[in-house]
């Protein structure tokens, strides 16, 4: 039981969220080099090459709970769980929102480079290794966690409580020109990808009815794999028991994501811009898709005809029984591949932002909405950025983001020598409390990224 | 031109900016400048970062945790119906033809060999006794004398009156007869024989008209139609005087008794029975010749009265007779069922029904005094003893072996449970079958004194019939009904002791050591009493626990018909809490304890066998499932 309360909190509480994402502070820095990321009409000024192992490398780890969340302090000086009995459940619940996503997302550029070409052209290209892992919790399983049956009549709708990992391998080609009026750009990405492996568990509703005299739990969900080095194991009543890992790694699908994206710079230093990203398809190959369902119901009303005379009287109730009629629930069992399943693609992003620079470019004040439309969640936020260019070579910007995650300060080091290397290190989020000893783990909100690369300039600058 | 330089953080001295590394930028809007780096130093101070108490030590933390929050509820189930008389569970309940439950048991009891004994049977006999009659023919009694009517013929008669016959009788009897009225007996026949000897000459075709005329006293009760109604046996009939053929009248008359006409003889009958009987010749008729022929001889005739062997069968009159010491008759009664055990069960039980049905072949009359006194172990209770006084009617008597079978019911006018309809009722004289079974014994001792009745309320005398030959018996089968129509002391207890596995994933002591636990749920009742339910800790040698208070207690409530199909009650049964504490390790079992009680309300509460309680039950833990951590463990 412990361990599944364990496991339970581990789900709930030490899940990172978030997803594949640019830095977005660099959104409006001209000579960040993979603005073209985000917008594909964004161009550096000047070439450039990722060097290999030593390559832009981003990872971001973010959740909607914080260790504030989690954790709280007790009245006798010590600190409990959101679930210890002295944390009211007002007071547990306050902070979470309605859905908590949580996942871990990680990419990393083997190679990547951009070239001007012509005037106005820049062409680009990487190739890179994407990887994520997502969960959404809706809260109302922490209200059922938490709360219960409240001593009477309860019900709990929880809808898409879900699990995601996908990873596959990303080649871009990009190329953005101006189209004729002096600033306004637009550029195009094709990105091919190439799957590795997907694995999706979704319990897409569960609904939880609990009274003094019955509990109900419904449930309908299923899960899902792409993978042809994971292989689901199935027990004799083809009930999903396991994963067994094989020796056996192929391409498990193909599919392309487009990116486009238009700016315009004004030369009264006002600048807007849109993109879309990643949007595309995906195809598996061959038959590495498993696919497992879960429908169930269990009603449990206890035991019926209990003799009050027996010496026992509760023989009949042993808890064995129950968690083995509880254990029906995730009974995945082997189903075929409904026609309508959809792999796992990178969620698509918007971006639109407007930016006013003035003292001669030196500094930039812009604003900036993203939008990430995944498949089972969205986010919007909105980013204010503060950038200070005083040379061509530095550039320093302060971002502040708001909406769907708890506002967040950013920033972006980037340094950009007319020759030599390109270094650049930023944070979108950057949690500016910590809590106390023993070691520094941000108060207010678990939210982390970092993004990272060295490239080599290439050529000289166009302006 | 002025040079600046710039890094994160403008450093504006002496009116100039300096800088600490950077690039330099040039711009002659100094004020501008100004703002827009005091701009940066404020977002810069805003980023950065700092150590917030937030109270949070995650090193040193409490995991306890509590899962699926306060006032948890988990179904427990629902009961099987649970009725009174499967709480009885005993074969010795029954139901009536309204499903209304009683308890009853029965057993047997004979007074034979304990009671008077009339068998007096015996024979006695009283011997032969002859009277001779012998006259001349002068002589012959009632004649003045032979005178010839005529020439012709010769007319004369006789008679002799009174010949009285007396043979003595003696025999003694109980000595409890106190007046005898009458004895009958079985075979008894007494006999009276003539025989004519010589006929004085008269010729042998002359045959002589007789009439013998026996006066029997009252005394003798005859069964002979040859005998009148004034015990008259009058014979008539003719004789030949031929000597070679002696004339012999031979008769038997059927003597069933004797009447001793209410006189008292004591216990012994000691009597002269008389006979009287007439002899003689009316009219004899002789011829001339015949006259002539005539010798002055004798004329002999001899009366012999004979009786058979009598043996005593009956006996009437006033018999007085008590039983010297009375008997007393221990009963356990049979292993009652748990839910009637104990020092803390009170029955106040209605219409309680004693049944007897007594078979006796007594043909007096008997009053007996019966009392029921209970016994708890081997110690008395006089205090509750029950006496009845019971009239005994005679048995008819007939002339076999006989038995007859009198119903009585110790109970109520109308008690349902009189064994028959024509069962004689009787009360107690003193006590009452209720308080009797209020607590119900262990045995009961009960005492019987018996004696015949002899006169009836106007003390006027009895007349007694005794079978003088039968040995007298009397055998009580008893049937005790005990209907459970209860009353306002009725109180009946069961429980039971449900073991606790420590060892199990639902560990309930740990759960009651830290945490309250609460039954809840409905209880329906269609039993008319007062169910309450305890739920008390046992230690490991079944001791109550008594250092945590006072122990859970649940009252359904009784069935009123007012509420319709059934009476609902909310249960809410709450065991266990802070007050167990560390205690609670020392829990082995769990005693439930139902107590049924009246409702006091009005009247008595009949328990059907089709009354049933049930519950839907849901286990309640106030403080959640709480799971506590290994430090706070320690």
């Amino acid at each position: 039981m412990k361990k599944i309360i364990a496991t339970l909190l581990i789900v709930a509480a030490g899940a990172v969220c978030g997803f594949s994402q640019s830095l977005r502070t660099g959104y409006f820095v001209d000579n960040y080099k993979f603005g073209h990321t985000m917008n594909a009409s964004f161009a550096s000024d000047q070439g450039y090459i990722t060097i290999p192992a030593l390559n832009t490398l981003s990872f971001s780890s973010f959740s909607s709970l914080s260790i504030t969340n989690v954790y709280f302090p007790l009245a006798n000086g010590k600190t409990g769980t959101f679930l210890h009995p002295d944390v009211s459940a007002e007071r547990a619940l306050a902070g979470i929102k309605p859905v908590t996503n949580a996942a871990v997302d990680f990419s990393f550029d083997l190679m990547s480079g951009g070239f001007n070409v012509g005037k106005t052209g820049f062409l680009t290209f990487d190739i890179g290794v994407r990887a994520s892992l997502q969960t959404a919790v809706p809260k109302s399983l922490f209200e059922l966690i938490k709360v219960g049956s409240g001593g009477g009549a309860a019900s709990y709708n929880i809808r898409n409580l879900s699990f995601d990992e996908s990873s596959y391998l990303q080649l871009a080609l990009g190329y953005s020109m101006e189209l004729g009026v002096k600033g306004l750009r637009l550029g195009v990405k094709v990105k091919p990808i190439v799957g590795v492996q997907s694995i999706t568990a979704r319990i897409s509703e569960l609904n939880v009815e609990t009274s003094p005299i019955l509990w109900r739990i419904q449930d309908s969900g299923y899960l899902a794999s792409t993978s042809s080095f994971l292989q689901f194991k199935y027990d004799d009543n083809g009930v999903f028991s396991g994963i067994r890992p094989q020796m056996n790694i192929n391409v498990t699908g193909a599919g392309a994501l487009f990116d486009v994206g238009l700016s315009y710079k004004a030369p009264f230093g006002l600048s807007v811009s849109a993109s879309v990203a990643d949007v595309g398809f995906f195809k598996t190959i061959g038959s590495f898709t498993q696919y497992a369902e879960a429908n169930g119901e269990v009603i449990y009303k206890g035991v019926e005809g209990i003799d009050l005379m027996s010496q026992n009287p509760f023989e009949n109730a042993s808890s064995q029984e129950i968690l083995d009629r509880l254990k029906e629930l995730v009974n995945f069992k082997k189903t075929d591949v409904p026609a309508g399943l959809k792999p796992v693609l990178p969620a698509m992003k918007v971006y639109a932002g407007i930016k006013q620079s003035f003292v001669k470019d030196i500094m930039s004040f812009g604003v900036l909405y993203s939008g990430i439309y995944g498949q089972f969640s969205k986010t919007h936020e909105v980013t204010l950025a503060y950038n200070i260019h005083p040379s061509r070579v530095f550039d320093f910007t302060l971002s502040y983001s708001f909406l769907n995650i708890r506002s967040s300060l950013g920033f972006l080091l980037n340094v950009t020598p007319a020759k030599g290397l390109n270094v650049f290190f930023g944070m979108d989020y950057l949690p500016l409390k910590y809590t106390k000893i023993p070691f520094p783990v941000p108060a207010e909100q678990a939210i982390v990224n970092a993004s990272m690369g060295l490239s080599i300039c290439l050529g000289k600058p166009r302006s | 031109m002025i040079k600046m330089r710039i890094l994160e953080i403008f450093v504006y001295k002496d009116k100039k900016y300096s800088y600490i590394c950077g690039t330099i930028c040039r711009t002659k809007n100094y004020r501008l400048m100004k703002k827009l780096t005091g701009a940066a130093i404020f977002l810069l101070a805003l980023m950065l970062p700092s150590c917030v108490d937030t109270g949070i030590n995650v090193f040193n933390a409490d995991y306890t945790i509590q899962v699926l929050g306060e006032d948890l509820v988990i179904p427990v189930g629902t009961t099987k119906p649970l009725s009174f008389a499967d709480l009885l569970n005993d074969s010795k309940v029954d139901a009536d033809a309204d499903g209304n439950l009683f308890f009853q048991y029965g057993g047997e009891q004979s007074l034979t060999d304990k009671f008077l004994s009339f068998n007096q049977a015996a024979t006695l006999q009283f011997g032969a006794a002859e009277k001779h009659l012998t006259y001349t023919l002068t002589q012959i009694p009632g004649t003045t004398a032979i005178q010839p009517q005529s020439s012709t013929y010769l007319t004369f008669a006789f008679e002799k009156q009174n010949l009285t016959f007396s043979a003595p009788l003696s025999h003694e009897l109980s000595d409890y007869i106190e007046v005898l009225d009458k004895v009958l007996f079985d075979g008894g026949l007494i006999g009276a024989q003539l025989k004519i000897l010589t006929c004085c000459g008269l010729p042998t075709t002359q045959n002589i008209d007789f009439h013998l005329d026996f006066a029997f006293s009252d005394f003798f009760i005859f069964d002979d139609p040859r005998v009148d109604e004034n015990n008259h046996l009058r014979i008539d009939g003719k004789v030949s005087c031929d000597p070679s053929k002696p004339f012999v009248l031979d008769k038997k008359l059927n003597l069933v008794g004797f009447n001793f006409d209410g006189h008292k003889p004591g216990n012994v009958i000691t009597e002269n029975v008389v006979m009287r009987g007439t002899v003689g010749i009316e009219t004899a008729t002789l011829t001339p010749s015949q006259i002539a022929n005539l010798t002055a001889g004798a004329f002999t005739a001899v009366l012999i009265t004979t009786s058979d062997a009598i043996t005593l069968r009956t006996a009437s009159g006033t018999l007085s007779y008590e039983m010297p010491s009375p008997v007393k008759t221990q009963i356990n009664l049979p292993e009652l069922p748990d839910i009637l055990k104990g020092d803390d069960v009170v029955l106040d039980l209605h219409d309680q029904a004693l049944n007897l049905a007594v078979t006796s072949n007594v043909t007096v009359p008997v009053r007996s005094t019966l009392t029921v006194t209970p016994q708890y172990g081997s110690t008395p209770d006089p205090s509750k003893a029950v006496t009845f006084v019971l009239d005994l009617p005679e048995a008819l008597f007939t002339d076999k072996d006989t038995t007859h079978v009198v119903g009585l019911c110790l109970c109520d006018p109308d008690s349902k449970y009189a064994s028959t309809s024509s069962a004689t009722v009787i009360y107690p004289e003193s006590g009452s079958l209720r308080a009797l079974m209020q607590r119900i014994p262990d045995s009961v001792e009960i005492t019987c004194n018996a004696g015949i009745i002899k006169a009836d309320a106007e003390g006027t005398l009895l007349t007694h019939i005794m079978d003088l030959k039968q040995k007298p018996h009397i055998d009580i089968v008893y049937n005790f009904v005990l209907p459970f129509s209860v009353g306002s002391e009725f109180r009946a207890v069961l429980s039971t002791d449900m073991e606790i596995s420590q060892n199990s994933d639902f560990n309930l002591v740990d759960i009651l050591s830290s945490n309250e636990i609460a039954l809840i749920g409905e209880a329906h009742s269609t039993i008319p009493l007062d169910m309450t339910l305890t739920v008390t800790p046992l230690d490991g040698s079944k001791q109550e626990i008594t250092t945590f208070g006072s122990v859970a207690a649940q009252t359904i409530k009784a069935y009123s018909p007012s509420d319709g199909e059934y009476t609902t009650t909310e249960l809410d049964l709450r065991l266990g809490g802070s007050g167990f504490g560390a205690g609670a390790s020392s829990i082995s079992a769990l005693r439930v304890r139902f107590t049924f009680a009246h409702p006091q309300t009005e009247g008595a509460a009949v328990l059907n066998k089709d009354a049933y309680v049930s519950a839907s039950l849901a286990l309640m833990l106030p403080q959640g499932l709480v799971i506590k951590s290994k430090n706070q463990e320690k």
